[in-house]
C-alpha cells in the first residue's frame, strides 16, 4: 500500500506588477488559511513538516507556495530574466504575496506566516496592509537586518557554488536540533538557482527597515505575533524584541534551543512554540 | 566552570591530521582543495597544508612564520566557547562568531567561500577532538 503526504500541489498563473508567473502551490487541511512564506533563498519544502501535521491541518488550510524563481516556481514568464540581475523590492514582494492570496481566493480571515525573509515580511504586510490578513506571523522577523553590499559578494561569486551558501545557512541553525533537521535546511540551498539568494537578501539586508514606521502598526486591525529562535545570529532574539516593543499589543515567542530555520531544524520544538498562536486563533475564528 | 567545555585546547598534530582525513564529509567539502590554513586559538598556531583534496601535514611548531591562504583566528576565550559540546548562542559556529564575537575568517576570500562547507566541517572536527570525542 502506498503511503502518501498529505499535501497536494498545482501551479496557478497570475500576473502581479505586469509580469506573468507560473507559480507552484501545495496545501493540506481545511479551515481559516494560513499562507506559508519560506526563507530567502529557499522554497516551500521548508513547510513539509507543517502541512503533514494534521494536528494543523484538522483547523487550518495549510497553503505553502513557492516565491517565483525559487522551488518549482520559473521567474516571470515574460521577464528576460537571464539578462536581469535578480533584485527582491519589498513592493513586489508584497505584492507578489497578495497576489497568490487573492489567485487563491483566500479571504481576510487569512493568517499569513514567514520565516526569515518572509518573518520580515510579516511586518512590512502588517504596516501597509493591515486588512488584508488577520493575523501575521513573523518568525526570526527583525526590524532591521542590515548588511554591507561586500558580505553579500560570495553569495554569488562565479567560482564560489552553492555550498557556501549551504554551509552559512547550517551556521545558523542550533547545535541542539537533530542533525538531520539542520541538514535538511540546506537543502535548499544546494538546489537554488544562483542568483536568487543574493536577490532575496536585497530585501532581507537592503530594504527592509521598520525602525521608523514599525509603531505605525495597528494591532486593532491585524493581530502580530514573533518568533525567535536564540541561536538566530542573522535576525537576532534582540532584533526581534525590537521589533515587538515598537509595535504595541504585538506577541513575542522566544524559542530555547532552536535557530534561523524553526519548521525544519526541529519542527517538533517550533511545534510547541507555534501552537499558543495556532490555539488563539482558532479560538478567534470561533468566536 | 560549565561542564561542557573542552577538556583541552591544544591539539595533537597528528590527531587533527588523522581525524580530518578520515572524516568523510570534509574530504567531500575540501575536494581539489590546495591552500594553507592557519589557525590561531591564542594559546597555539596551527598550520595545515591541504593538497589536491588531502591535508598532507599538520604542524603547530612554524611559531607564526608560515604564511596561508585562509586565517582562523580567535581569542583563547572565543575558542574555548566555540568548542563547548553544546556551544551557547552565537559560538555554535566559526561564521556566527565571526560576526558576533570577534572571529577572524582571513585571508583568500574566494577560497575561503569556496571551501567554506570544509572549513565548517574543521570547526565541528575540532570540537569533538577537544571534547575528546575524535580519534
Amino acid at each position: 500500500m502506498t503511503r502518501y503526504d498529505d499535501a497536494t500541489g498545482r501551479y496557478l498563473y497570475l500576473t502581479v506588477d505586469n509580469l506573468e508567473y507560473r507559480v507552484y502551490v501545495e496545501e493540506a487541511g481545511s479551515g481559516p488559511a494560513l499562507l506559508v512564506q519560506h526563507t530567502a533563498g529557499s522554497d516551500s519544502r521548508q513547510w513539509r513538516h507543517l502541512l503533514a501535521d494534521r494536528s494543523v491541518t484538522s483547523r487550518f488550510r495549510v497553503v505553502a507556495y513557492d516565491l517565483p524563481q525559487h522551488g518549482k516556481s520559473l521567474p516571470a514568464l515574460s521577464s528576460r530574466w537571464w539578462e536581469e540581475d535578480y533584485r527582491l523590492t519589498t513592493d513586489h514582494f508584497m505584492n507578489l504575496v497578495i497576489g497568490i492570496a487573492d489567485a487563491l481566493g483566500l479571504d481576510v480571515n487569512t493568517t499569513y506566516m514567514g520565516c526569515s525573509m518572509g518573518g520580515h515580511l510579516a511586518g512590512d504586510l502588517a504596516l501597509h496592509y493591515p486588512d488584508r490578513f488577520r493575523a501575521v506571523v513573523g518568525i526570526e522577523a527583525g526590524i532591521a537586518t542590515h548588511g554591507s553590499a561586500e558580505s553579500l559578494v560570495h553569495m554569488y561569486h562565479p567560482r564560489v557554488t552553492n555550498e557556501f551558501k549551504a554551509a552559512v545557512m547550517y551556521s545558523l541553525t542550533a547545535p541542539t536540533s537533530p542533525e538531520d533537521g539542520r541538514r535538511e535546511a540546506t537543502w535548499g540551498y544546494l538546489q537554488s538557482a544562483p542568483g536568487t539568494h543574493r536577490g532575496d537578501l536585497h530585501y532581507y539586508i537592503h530594504e527592509h527597515d521598520l525602525s521608523e514606521t514599525a509603531s505605525h502598526i495597528d494591532t486593532s486591525r491585524v493581530s502580530v505575533y514573533l518568533m525567535s529562535g536564540e541561536y538566530d545570529w542573522s535576525s537576532t532574539p534582540e532584533n526581534t524584541r525590537q521589533l515587538a516593543n515598537q509595535i504595541s499589543g504585538s506577541k513575542l515567542v522566544e524559542m530555547k534551543g532552536i535557530g534561523h530555520f524553526p519548521m525544519v531544524e526541529n519542527y517538533p520544538l517550533f511545534r510547541r512554540y507555534l501552537e499558543p498562536i495556532l490555539h488563539e486563533l482558532s479560538q478567534r475564528q470561533e468566536s | 566552570m560549565a561542564d561542557n567545555l573542552p577538556r583541552r585546547l591544544s591539539f595533537p598534530v597528528q590527531e587533527v591530521q588523522e581525524s580530518l582525513n578520515d572524516d568523510a564529509e570534509f574530504g567531500l567539502c575540501i575536494r581539489g582543495m590546495n591552500a594553507r590554513i592557519q589557525l590561531r586559538t591564542g594559546s597555539q598556531i596551527l598550520d595545515l597544508r591541504v593538497v589536491d583534496g588531502v591535508v598532507t601535514e599538520v604542524r603547530d611548531d612554524a611559531t607564526g612564520f608560515l604564511s596561508y591562504d585562509i586565517l582562523l583566528e580567535g581569542s583563547t576565550e572565543t575558542w574555548l566557547e566555540l568548542m563547548r559540546s553544546i556551544p551557547v548562542p552565537f559560538y555554535q559556529e566559526f561564521w556566527s562568531a565571526k560576526f558576533h564575537h570577534g572571529f577572524r575568517i582571513e585571508g583568500d576570500l574566494d577560497l575561503a567561500s569556496a571551501y567554506y562547507s570544509g572549513i565548517s566541517r574543521l570547526c565541528s572536527i575540532l570540537r569533538n577532538l577537544a571534547q575528546g570525542d575524535g580519534k
